[in-house]
Protein backbone atom coordinates (compact mmCIF):
# COMPACT_ATOMS: atom_id res chain seq x y z
CA UNK A 1 0.00 0.00 0.00
CA UNK A 2 2.72 2.51 0.87
CA UNK A 3 4.41 1.57 -2.45
CA UNK A 4 1.02 2.53 -4.44
CA UNK A 5 0.82 5.89 -2.61
CA UNK A 6 4.79 6.44 -2.97
CA UNK A 7 4.03 5.74 -6.82
CA UNK A 8 1.12 8.14 -7.15
CA UNK A 9 2.69 10.64 -5.43
CA UNK A 10 5.39 10.86 -7.97
CA UNK A 11 3.37 10.00 -10.73
CA UNK A 12 1.44 13.53 -9.72
CA UNK A 13 4.45 15.49 -9.66
CA UNK A 14 5.45 14.06 -12.93
CA UNK A 15 2.07 15.90 -13.97
CA UNK A 16 3.19 19.15 -12.76
CA UNK A 17 5.05 22.11 -15.06
CA UNK A 18 7.95 22.82 -13.93
CA UNK A 19 7.60 26.39 -13.24
CA UNK A 20 5.39 25.39 -10.15
CA UNK A 21 7.57 22.55 -9.04
CA UNK A 22 10.79 22.74 -9.79
CA UNK A 23 12.57 19.54 -8.55
CA UNK A 24 9.83 17.08 -8.83
CA UNK A 25 11.46 14.90 -6.46
CA UNK A 26 9.02 13.52 -3.98
CA UNK A 27 11.37 13.52 -0.35
CA UNK A 28 8.42 11.99 1.93
CA UNK A 29 4.49 11.88 1.76
CA UNK A 30 1.73 11.51 4.22
CA UNK A 31 -1.38 9.67 3.22
CA UNK A 32 -4.78 11.11 4.30
CA UNK A 33 -7.05 8.77 2.60
CA UNK A 34 -5.94 5.61 1.20
CA UNK A 35 -7.82 3.89 -2.00
CA UNK A 36 -11.31 4.41 -0.81
CA UNK A 37 -14.02 3.79 -3.22
CA UNK A 38 -16.11 6.65 -4.64
CA UNK A 39 -18.56 4.23 -6.71
CA UNK A 40 -18.23 0.80 -8.56
CA UNK A 41 -15.56 2.89 -11.11
CA UNK A 42 -13.64 5.53 -9.34
CA UNK A 43 -11.46 5.22 -5.88
CA UNK A 44 -9.57 8.11 -4.38
CA UNK A 45 -6.55 8.63 -2.45
CA UNK A 46 -5.58 11.64 -0.64
CA UNK A 47 -1.92 12.27 0.33
CA UNK A 48 0.25 15.17 1.53
CA UNK A 49 3.36 15.38 -0.58
CA UNK A 50 6.78 17.09 0.95
CA UNK A 51 9.46 17.65 -1.84
CA UNK A 52 12.99 17.32 -1.28
CA UNK A 53 15.55 20.06 -3.11
CA UNK A 54 13.93 23.82 -3.16
CA UNK A 55 12.04 23.79 -0.11
CA UNK A 56 8.98 24.07 -1.66
CA UNK A 57 5.70 24.24 0.17
CA UNK A 58 4.23 20.67 0.40
CA UNK A 59 0.90 19.75 -1.68
CA UNK A 60 -1.96 18.47 -1.13
CA UNK A 61 -2.94 16.14 -3.99
CA UNK A 62 -6.37 14.29 -4.72
CA UNK A 63 -5.94 11.20 -6.79
CA UNK A 64 -8.83 9.60 -8.54
CA UNK A 65 -8.26 6.49 -10.42
CA UNK A 66 -10.42 4.66 -12.78
CA UNK A 67 -10.79 0.38 -12.65
CA UNK A 68 -8.02 -0.70 -14.72
CA UNK A 69 -9.33 -1.83 -17.68
CA UNK A 70 -6.80 -4.66 -19.65
CA UNK A 71 -5.81 -4.82 -23.38
CA UNK A 72 -8.10 -6.66 -25.60
CA UNK A 73 -11.37 -6.83 -22.95
CA UNK A 74 -14.40 -5.28 -24.52
CA UNK A 75 -14.72 -2.27 -22.08
CA UNK A 76 -17.58 -2.14 -19.89
CA UNK A 77 -16.73 1.08 -18.44
CA UNK A 78 -16.56 2.91 -22.32
CA UNK A 79 -16.28 6.57 -20.82
CA UNK A 80 -13.14 7.37 -19.75
CA UNK A 81 -12.06 9.88 -17.17
CA UNK A 82 -10.71 12.52 -19.25
CA UNK A 83 -13.87 12.32 -20.99
CA UNK A 84 -16.23 12.96 -17.39
CA UNK A 85 -16.91 16.22 -15.81
CA UNK A 86 -14.84 16.32 -12.53
CA UNK A 87 -14.45 18.71 -10.09
CA UNK A 88 -12.68 17.91 -6.32
CA UNK A 89 -12.89 20.39 -3.15
CA UNK A 90 -11.26 19.51 -0.18
CA UNK A 91 -13.22 20.56 2.97
CA UNK A 92 -11.65 22.49 6.20
CA UNK A 93 -13.00 22.12 9.09
CA UNK A 94 -13.86 26.30 9.26
CA UNK A 95 -16.30 25.67 6.44
CA UNK A 96 -14.06 26.83 3.99
CA UNK A 97 -12.30 24.99 1.43
CA UNK A 98 -8.45 24.93 0.52
CA UNK A 99 -7.69 26.37 -2.60
CA UNK A 100 -7.06 24.56 -5.66
CA UNK A 101 -3.80 24.59 -7.60
CA UNK A 102 -4.28 22.49 -11.10
CA UNK A 103 -6.05 19.73 -12.35
CA UNK A 104 -3.88 17.00 -14.47
CA UNK A 105 -5.24 13.41 -16.51
CA UNK A 106 -2.81 11.17 -17.55
CA UNK A 107 -3.00 7.42 -18.90
CA UNK A 108 -0.58 5.44 -17.50
CA UNK A 109 1.45 3.26 -20.17
CA UNK A 110 0.03 -0.48 -20.52
CA UNK A 111 1.76 -2.56 -18.41
CA UNK A 112 0.66 -6.28 -17.83
CA UNK A 113 -1.61 -5.81 -20.17
CA UNK A 114 -3.96 -2.98 -17.67
CA UNK A 115 -4.11 0.20 -18.81
CA UNK A 116 -4.04 2.52 -15.88
CA UNK A 117 -5.81 6.31 -15.84
CA UNK A 118 -5.51 8.66 -13.07
CA UNK A 119 -6.59 12.28 -12.80
CA UNK A 120 -4.74 14.45 -9.68
CA UNK A 121 -6.22 17.50 -8.51
CA UNK A 122 -3.48 19.59 -6.62
CA UNK A 123 -4.46 21.81 -3.90
CA UNK A 124 -2.08 24.37 -1.01
CA UNK A 125 -1.10 22.81 1.85
CA UNK A 126 -3.24 23.51 5.37
CA UNK A 127 -2.67 21.81 8.38
CA UNK A 128 -4.14 17.92 7.82
CA UNK A 129 -6.08 18.18 11.00
CA UNK A 130 -7.65 21.26 9.48
CA UNK A 131 -9.11 18.47 6.63
CA UNK A 132 -12.36 17.68 7.30
CA UNK A 133 -13.26 15.42 3.53
CA UNK A 134 -13.12 15.42 0.65
CA UNK A 135 -15.99 15.79 -2.28
CA UNK A 136 -15.47 14.37 -5.70
CA UNK A 137 -18.33 15.47 -8.43
CA UNK A 138 -18.42 13.06 -11.50
CA UNK A 139 -20.85 13.65 -14.22
CA UNK A 140 -22.96 15.75 -11.55
CA UNK A 141 -22.91 13.65 -9.03
CA UNK A 142 -21.45 14.14 -5.69
CA UNK A 143 -19.32 11.65 -3.71
CA UNK A 144 -18.10 12.90 -0.03
CA UNK A 145 -15.72 11.19 2.38
CA UNK A 146 -14.21 11.77 5.80
CA UNK A 147 -10.60 12.67 6.56
CA UNK A 148 -10.12 11.67 9.63
CA UNK A 149 -6.94 13.83 11.57
CA UNK A 150 -4.88 11.38 12.96
CA UNK B 1 -38.98 8.11 33.92
CA UNK B 2 -39.37 7.54 30.13
CA UNK B 3 -43.48 7.88 30.29
CA UNK B 4 -42.61 11.67 31.74
CA UNK B 5 -39.86 12.36 29.13
CA UNK B 6 -42.72 11.49 26.53
CA UNK B 7 -44.66 13.65 28.13
CA UNK B 8 -42.71 16.51 28.23
CA UNK B 9 -42.26 15.75 24.74
CA UNK B 10 -46.21 15.70 23.33
CA UNK B 11 -46.55 18.67 25.50
CA UNK B 12 -43.47 20.61 23.36
CA UNK B 13 -45.13 19.96 20.38
CA UNK B 14 -48.52 20.91 21.30
CA UNK B 15 -47.20 24.15 21.91
CA UNK B 16 -45.11 24.65 18.80
CA UNK B 17 -46.56 27.45 16.73
CA UNK B 18 -47.26 27.11 13.16
CA UNK B 19 -45.34 28.68 10.66
CA UNK B 20 -47.92 30.96 9.56
CA UNK B 21 -48.30 32.21 13.05
CA UNK B 22 -44.55 33.84 13.54
CA UNK B 23 -44.35 37.13 14.33
CA UNK B 24 -42.32 38.11 11.65
CA UNK B 25 -43.38 37.50 7.89
CA UNK B 26 -40.50 35.63 6.11
CA UNK B 27 -39.37 37.43 2.90
CA UNK B 28 -40.32 35.18 -0.32
CA UNK B 29 -37.37 33.17 -1.15
CA UNK B 30 -36.59 30.34 -4.26
CA UNK B 31 -35.85 27.23 -2.90
CA UNK B 32 -32.74 25.26 -4.63
CA UNK B 33 -33.14 22.08 -2.88
CA UNK B 34 -35.29 20.32 -0.07
CA UNK B 35 -33.85 16.99 0.64
CA UNK B 36 -35.68 14.16 2.32
CA UNK B 37 -34.19 13.30 6.38
CA UNK B 38 -30.38 12.84 5.59
CA UNK B 39 -30.20 10.85 9.27
CA UNK B 40 -31.96 10.74 12.69
CA UNK B 41 -30.57 14.13 13.74
CA UNK B 42 -31.28 15.85 10.48
CA UNK B 43 -34.79 15.12 9.60
CA UNK B 44 -34.56 17.94 6.32
CA UNK B 45 -32.60 19.91 4.54
CA UNK B 46 -33.38 23.06 3.07
CA UNK B 47 -31.39 25.44 0.42
CA UNK B 48 -33.24 28.99 -0.29
CA UNK B 49 -32.15 32.23 -2.42
CA UNK B 50 -33.02 35.67 -1.00
CA UNK B 51 -32.56 37.86 -3.20
CA UNK B 52 -34.37 40.70 -2.00
CA UNK B 53 -33.83 40.10 1.95
CA UNK B 54 -32.27 37.24 3.79
CA UNK B 55 -34.68 35.59 6.11
CA UNK B 56 -33.28 36.14 9.98
CA UNK B 57 -31.75 39.83 8.98
CA UNK B 58 -32.79 43.19 10.04
CA UNK B 59 -33.56 44.43 6.52
CA UNK B 60 -31.75 47.95 6.05
CA UNK B 61 -32.85 51.33 7.89
CA UNK B 62 -35.35 53.07 5.23
CA UNK B 63 -35.38 50.37 2.85
CA UNK B 64 -36.62 47.33 4.21
CA UNK B 65 -34.67 45.96 1.75
CA UNK B 66 -31.36 43.66 3.51
CA UNK B 67 -28.59 42.30 2.26
CA UNK B 68 -29.44 38.95 -0.26
CA UNK B 69 -28.35 35.61 0.94
CA UNK B 70 -28.14 32.04 0.36
CA UNK B 71 -29.47 30.01 3.55
CA UNK B 72 -29.00 26.68 3.92
CA UNK B 73 -31.38 25.34 7.02
CA UNK B 74 -31.46 21.94 9.02
CA UNK B 75 -34.21 20.91 10.62
CA UNK B 76 -33.62 18.45 13.44
CA UNK B 77 -35.97 16.40 16.04
CA UNK B 78 -37.77 18.01 18.28
CA UNK B 79 -39.02 17.00 21.14
CA UNK B 80 -38.26 18.90 24.54
CA UNK B 81 -38.76 22.32 25.51
CA UNK B 82 -35.14 23.95 26.51
CA UNK B 83 -36.96 25.15 29.65
CA UNK B 84 -36.74 21.50 30.99
CA UNK B 85 -32.97 22.39 31.44
CA UNK B 86 -32.17 18.97 30.06
CA UNK B 87 -30.86 19.02 26.77
CA UNK B 88 -31.78 16.07 24.12
CA UNK B 89 -28.38 14.38 22.84
CA UNK B 90 -30.19 14.16 19.27
CA UNK B 91 -30.50 18.42 19.15
CA UNK B 92 -29.08 19.65 16.63
CA UNK B 93 -26.44 22.60 17.52
CA UNK B 94 -24.02 24.84 15.49
CA UNK B 95 -20.98 23.83 17.81
CA UNK B 96 -21.69 20.40 16.19
CA UNK B 97 -22.75 20.83 12.69
CA UNK B 98 -20.95 22.43 9.76
CA UNK B 99 -22.00 23.07 6.13
CA UNK B 100 -20.04 23.31 2.93
CA UNK B 101 -21.70 25.07 0.12
CA UNK B 102 -19.88 24.30 -3.73
CA UNK B 103 -19.54 26.06 -6.85
CA UNK B 104 -18.78 24.19 -9.78
CA UNK B 105 -15.37 26.26 -10.05
CA UNK B 106 -14.06 23.80 -7.14
CA UNK B 107 -14.09 26.71 -4.54
CA UNK B 108 -16.61 27.05 -1.43
CA UNK B 109 -19.44 29.86 -1.01
CA UNK B 110 -17.87 31.85 2.07
CA UNK B 111 -20.19 32.54 5.29
CA UNK B 112 -22.39 36.37 4.83
CA UNK B 113 -23.28 36.00 8.85
CA UNK B 114 -22.10 33.07 11.53
CA UNK B 115 -24.74 30.10 11.55
CA UNK B 116 -27.34 30.65 13.92
CA UNK B 117 -29.21 27.91 15.91
CA UNK B 118 -32.76 28.36 14.81
CA UNK B 119 -35.83 28.86 17.11
CA UNK B 120 -39.44 28.93 16.92
CA UNK B 121 -40.90 31.93 18.39
CA UNK B 122 -43.33 31.55 21.25
CA UNK B 123 -43.43 32.08 25.20
CA UNK B 124 -40.83 29.61 25.38
CA UNK B 125 -38.44 29.27 22.35
CA UNK B 126 -37.50 26.17 20.90
CA UNK B 127 -34.49 25.48 19.43
CA UNK B 128 -35.84 23.47 16.04
CA UNK B 129 -32.33 23.21 13.92
CA UNK B 130 -29.57 25.69 12.66
CA UNK B 131 -29.62 28.05 10.03
CA UNK B 132 -26.39 28.97 7.85
CA UNK B 133 -26.37 32.41 5.87
CA UNK B 134 -23.99 32.45 2.87
CA UNK B 135 -23.16 34.95 0.78
CA UNK B 136 -25.18 35.48 -2.33
CA UNK B 137 -24.44 33.58 -5.94
CA UNK B 138 -25.95 32.96 -8.97
CA UNK B 139 -27.80 29.40 -8.19
CA UNK B 140 -26.54 28.02 -11.60
CA UNK B 141 -22.87 28.28 -9.90
CA UNK B 142 -23.83 26.16 -7.21
CA UNK B 143 -22.79 22.41 -7.20
CA UNK B 144 -24.07 20.93 -3.92
CA UNK B 145 -24.21 21.46 -0.20
CA UNK B 146 -22.56 19.48 2.39
CA UNK B 147 -23.14 18.88 5.96
CA UNK B 148 -21.23 17.72 8.75
CA UNK B 149 -22.75 16.59 11.81
CA UNK B 150 -20.36 15.26 14.92
CA UNK B 151 -18.14 14.54 11.55
CA UNK B 152 -19.89 12.25 9.47
CA UNK B 153 -20.21 14.14 6.16
CA UNK B 154 -23.85 14.20 3.87
CA UNK B 155 -23.67 15.70 0.36
CA UNK B 156 -26.32 16.31 -1.86
CA UNK B 157 -26.38 18.03 -5.51
CA UNK B 158 -27.84 21.32 -6.27
CA UNK B 159 -29.53 21.19 -9.60
CA UNK B 160 -30.77 24.85 -10.22
CA UNK B 161 -29.84 25.91 -13.78
CA UNK B 162 -32.63 27.82 -14.71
Amino acid sequence: MLARTFLIGVMALATLPSPQVPSRQVHSFRPLLNTVPLSDEISVDVIELFEGVGAQPPLLVVQLGRLPTRSGESNPHPQPLSGMAIQVWLLRADGTSVAQRQKRSIVAPEQAGVITETTSVFFDDVPHHDVAGVVVSVDGKLYVREIKAS
Amino acid sequence: MLARLFLIGMMALATLPSSSSQQVPEPPGRVLLTAAPLSDQITALTVTEYSGRCAGIKPQPGTGDGPPCIQVKLNGPVWRTITDGVSSPNLLSVKTTQVWLLRKDGTAVGNLIQPMNAMRSGDSPIPYGVLFTFQPVPPQELAGVVVSVDGKLYAREIKADQ
